[in-house]
């Protein structure tokens, strides 16, 4: 009997199939005009002059040549490094305290010490110059040094990248597995082999992780070095000179992509590093539950106490300092500097701006997100698209904001870009900060996403139950905590961040952030720090609604969890 | 079951045609074959089980025929429709997984009715329904409790009452109980075979548990390597298993290289066997010879065979049975014994005793030289 060769099947799609391509593509559509193509053009313009003209190699080869440039270059690195050194090795010790000893008032030391996520970066370095400026009251503490340069800017870095670094380490540190401790103590390990061999490694990649965090958004950042940097010049502050004071384009997209690569080798070894942490703690680890020892936990809380009085009093300085009437002359407290109509034309508007901007961001970011995400990791066709996009989705955590805000301006405000109606509006203010958020709520949906039963769908399916109607009766509502968390990380960010937008403001949409570094530069001080307190409670004032709204909800909608 | 929806006429009119028809079905990942040319039916009312290890492809196999992973080439025919390129919402089956998949935000009830609620029936048919297939496993009085309120065990049952709902003209579980406690494992095998004869349904199962599927199945497919060994009834594949596989993955067995000598008996080492299954096999032929553990008999029995003595070298005592660890004139060979035979024989390490086995029970099967 002759063997027929058995029939290739093409399969069918079905509209469920369909419905997600489609959700996949527009995902990849969204980062390809908002990420991709302005990044390409901002690639693109390094290699052109003021006219436009390809010239190769020509802006690179006089960035070399330009010592200030260069120099900015090894300032932004060797800051970086010291911050990183400096930080890290503190945040340890905090996140150990708070994972692995019993001091009391945990819960008050770790939200004391995530206040600096609620505030924009400038806040620690306005309180800085408040106590070792020009006028400081602690200037002689400094014994002749100035707080205006590296010196300021390490110091503010350090406490504006604590909690981040924290976050990461403390993470490390909570999945602990008790039986390995048990399984140290049973084979009768001192306690110093025990940190070594079974504490260290677990939170190792933690370590690599939080050090490169620390090391980009150090390098990345603008607002401390714009405020305390004085003359001492960094990358990120270059860039805006560039393309800001000198009109520059060129030379800001080379600087820019020069700024890309720490930034991306930053990004890379962090992947590397959280690839590796994944399988450290199992399904079946048993919860580590720290027992007191005093000769351990009392350092701890000395140390804990030193670090949250710091960050309390920097803060407080701030705004001490913002509601002074003279600093430090006369030190009658005031709410003139509040009346920020005085000193900047929008004045109180820029808050409401940046309101508005955070609540865009979050209410459409959000959604967006989630759904993307939902789409990329149920789809079962066009899996090469699906990929492509999931790589692009990561890639906004390696773009620094600033070169974001560059390619922006290059690819939005070419008179041939259809789009170029959104140049100079809130919307692009708003997509903006979108692109630059994304990727931390990309993440947190994925994990949110690959916990839930990756059968719901195909349940669905044998009941002839389109996708649509599961997501909605079944995904979202058991995921609306982790939807909110990107809520809220998207608003207090979109609140607090300076670098993307400082291009991209235009009159009559100058955001609070924005308004606070105007101030500053335009030498009132005061009323700088009073805007960096209006941010600052504003999120915080956010953050406590989340905190409550999260209770609420768990209790209407989550009653299933319960058992 | 009544007040279950009337199926269509068509199915009647086929009655004899089989409810599936799997026609040379391949599927790659990668460079990793997972079924290669598998080719199956199943008739009407049937309850299949896929077995194997792990990597087999019983569940590659399974999803196939759901729609979920497609085949790469091959057909799959149900109820006479060839369904190979259509997606899962197209086909016409009710799954069941090992996770359950049951929504952990819905009630029982809204779990169970979740497919119907979207067909637009009324809300009355539909608290009917719910509340029919409720009482069919068991749980009516729990319709109004969340999935993490219930055992593992209700669950199942919940899981199974909503694969049931749309009255699908095919049941896929999908190891539905290797996630339980032995127990109610056990148990619930039982259930889901009545259920399933009450209800006549077309059922496939996947599983890796050889006793769940010869206690289950109407017929069993023994896989490997993504290739159908053997189809058959459960004594079938237990008692004649058709491959050196088969026969080592089914059950317990003493398994040795041997040779025939004549079409009656077979040498292991130097011990001869008399053996049936040798006729028409050439004298020399290199052979794997295959002994059911409750094939060796102590010698008391009357039964002919080839006889042995034997040296116990260790007793593994299971409760209603036994294994003893038998040196058999040099061969190592597994006995088992009932209780009440251990006690008789007053079996245990370093007692000598003399072995039988029948001619009818040494299976052979080829082996390389």
């Amino acid at each position: 009997m002759a063997v027929a060769a058995a029939v290739t099947i093409r399969p069918v799609w079905s509209v469920d199939d369909r419905l997600l391509f489609g959700v996949v593509a527009a995902a990849g559509s969204f980062l390809a005009v908002f990420l991709l193509f302005p990044l390409a053009t901002l690639f693109l313009e390094s290699f052109r002059d003021q006219r436009g003209a390809f010239v190769g190699l020509a802006n690179y080869l006089r960035y070399v040549e330009t010592p200030a440039l260069v120099d900015s270059l090894w300032n932004s690195v060797w800051t970086a490094v010291l911050t990183t050194v400096l930080v890290i090795p503190a945040a340890f010790v905090f996140a150990y305290a708070m994972t692995r000893s019993a001091i009391p008032g945990k819960a008050l030391f770790r939200a004391i010490a995530l206040i600096p996520i609620l505030a924009p970066s400038l806040l620690p370095a306005l309180a800085l110059i408040y106590l070792f400026g020009n006028q400081g009251m602690l200037r002689d503490l400094l014994f002749g040094h100035s707080i205006y340069g590296p010196l300021g800017i390490v110091v503010a870095q350090v406490f504006y990248t604590f909690p981040h670094a924290f976050l990461i380490l403390a993470t490390a540190l909570s999945g602990a597995d008790a039986r390995l401790y048990e399984a140290a103590e049973a084979l009768r390990a001192s306690r110093l082999r025990v940190l070594r061999t079974v504490t260290l490694p677990t939170a190792r990649y933690g370590i690599v992780s939080a050090s490169f965090v620390v090391f980009t958004l150090v390098i990345t950042d603008f607002g401390i070095p714009k405020v305390i940097g004085g003359s001492f010049s960094v990358l990120a502050t270059e860039v805006y000179k560039q393309v800001v004071g000198q009109q520059n384009f060129q030379m800001g997209a080379v600087v820019g992509v020069v700024l890309l690569i720490p930034a991306l080798v930053a990004f890379a070894a962090d992947q590397w590093a959280q690839r590796r942490q994944v399988a450290v703690v199992g399904a079946r680890a048993v919860p580590y539950v720290p027992k007191r020892r005093p000769w351990r936990d009392g350092p701890l809380l000395v140390f804990c106490v030193l670090v949250a009085a710091l960050m309390i009093g920097l803060v407080g300085v701030a705004v001490w300092g913002s509601l002074v009437t003279f600093w430090p002359w006369n030190l009658a407290l005031t709410l003139r500097n509040y009346a920020f109509g005085s000193f900047i034309a929008e004045g109180w508007g820029t808050w409401w701006t940046s309101v508005r901007l955070s609540l865009w961001t979050a209410l459409i970011g959000a959604p967006l997100i989630f759904v993307f995400a939902y789409a990329m990791e149920r789809a079962r066709k066009g899996a090469v698209l699906a990929s492509l996009v999931r790589f692009l989705a990561v890639v906004p955590l390696a773009v620094p904001g600033l070169v974001l805000g560059i390619a922006y301006i290059l690819f939005f405000n070419a008179p041939a870009n259809p789009l170029v109606f959104l140049y100079g509006t809130l919307a692009i203010l708003v997509l903006n900060s979108i692109v630059h958020f994304y990727t931390v709520g990309h993440l947190a949906s994925l994990t949110q996403l690959k916990s839930l039963d990756p059968e719901f769908e195909a349940v669905s399916a044998s009941l002839k139950v389109p996708v649509w109607r599961t997501f909605a009766a079944v995904i979202l509502p058991m995921s609306l905590p982790v939807l909110l968390d990107v809520a809220i990380y998207l608003f207090v960010n979109a609140m607090t961040t300076v670098s993307a937008v400082v291009f991209l403001y235009a009159p009559g949409i100058m955001p609070a952030s924005v308004a606070v570094v105007q101030m500053d530069e335009a030498g009132f001080a005061s009323p700088a720090a009073a805007m960096a307190t209006v941010i600052l409670l504003t999120s915080a004032a956010v953050k406590g609604l989340h905190v409550a709204a999260d209770g609420w909800l768990s209790a209407r909608t989550q009653a299933w969890k319960q058992r | 079951m009544e007040g279950s929806v009337a199926r269509p006429s068509v199915r009647e009119v086929r009655a004899t045609e089989p409810a599936l028809i799997v026609e040379r079905v391949t599927k790659r990942f990668g460079a990793f074959v997972a079924l290669d040319d598998v080719s199956l039916e199943v008739g009407r009312g049937e309850f299949v089980c896929f077995l194997g290890p792990s990597g087999c492809g019983k569940t590659t196999l399974l999803r196939a025929i759901a729609g979920l992973d497609p085949q790469d080439a091959g057909r799959i025919i149900q109820d006479g429709r060839d369904v190979s390129a259509l997606p899962p919402s197209a086909r016409d089956f009710g799954i069941v997984f090992q996770s359950y998949a049951l929504f952990p935000n819905m009630t029982v009830a809204a779990n169970v009715g979740y497919g119907l609620v979207s067909q637009r029936k009324p809300r009355a048919e539909i608290e009917k329904r719910v509340r029919e297939l409720l009482e069919l496993v068991g749980l009516a009085d729990q319709a109004w409790k969340y999935p993490a309120q219930l055992s593992g065990g209700q669950q199942q049952r919940v899981a199974l009452a909503r694969a049931l709902a749309m009255d699908p003209g095919l049941l896929l579980l999908d190891e539905p109980l290797s996630a339980l406690d032995a127990l109610v494992r056990a148990h619930l095998r039982l259930e889901i075979k009545a259920l399933q004869r009450r209800l006549g349904i077309t059922t496939i199962m996947v599983t890796h548990d050889q006793e769940e599927a010869l206690s289950i199945a109407d017929r069993v497919v023994v896989m490997n390597r993504g290739r159908i060994e053997q189809v058959g009834t459960p004594d079938e594949v237990y008692r004649q298993p058709r491959t050196l596989f088969v026969a080592g993955f089914v059950g317990r067995m003493n398994s040795l290289p041997a040779t025939v000598i004549d079409a009656t008996t077979v040498q292991v080492g130097a011990v001869r066997f008399a053996c049936t299954a040798a006729a028409g096999r050439e004298a020399g032929q290199p052979v794997q010879i295959c002994l059911r553990p409750e094939d060796i008999l102590p010698a008391v029995t009357a039964e002919a065979g080839t006889r042995l003595a034997a040296t116990v070298r260790g007793v593994e005592y299971l409760g209603s049975i036994a294994r003893a660890m038998l040196d058999a004139a040099g061969l190592p060979l597994v006995m088992e014994v009932q209780d009440t035979a251990l006690r008789r024989l007053a079996l245990h390490s370093g007692a000598a005793i003399e072995i039988v086995i029948p001619p009818d029970r040494v299976l052979l099967f080829d082996r390389a030289a």
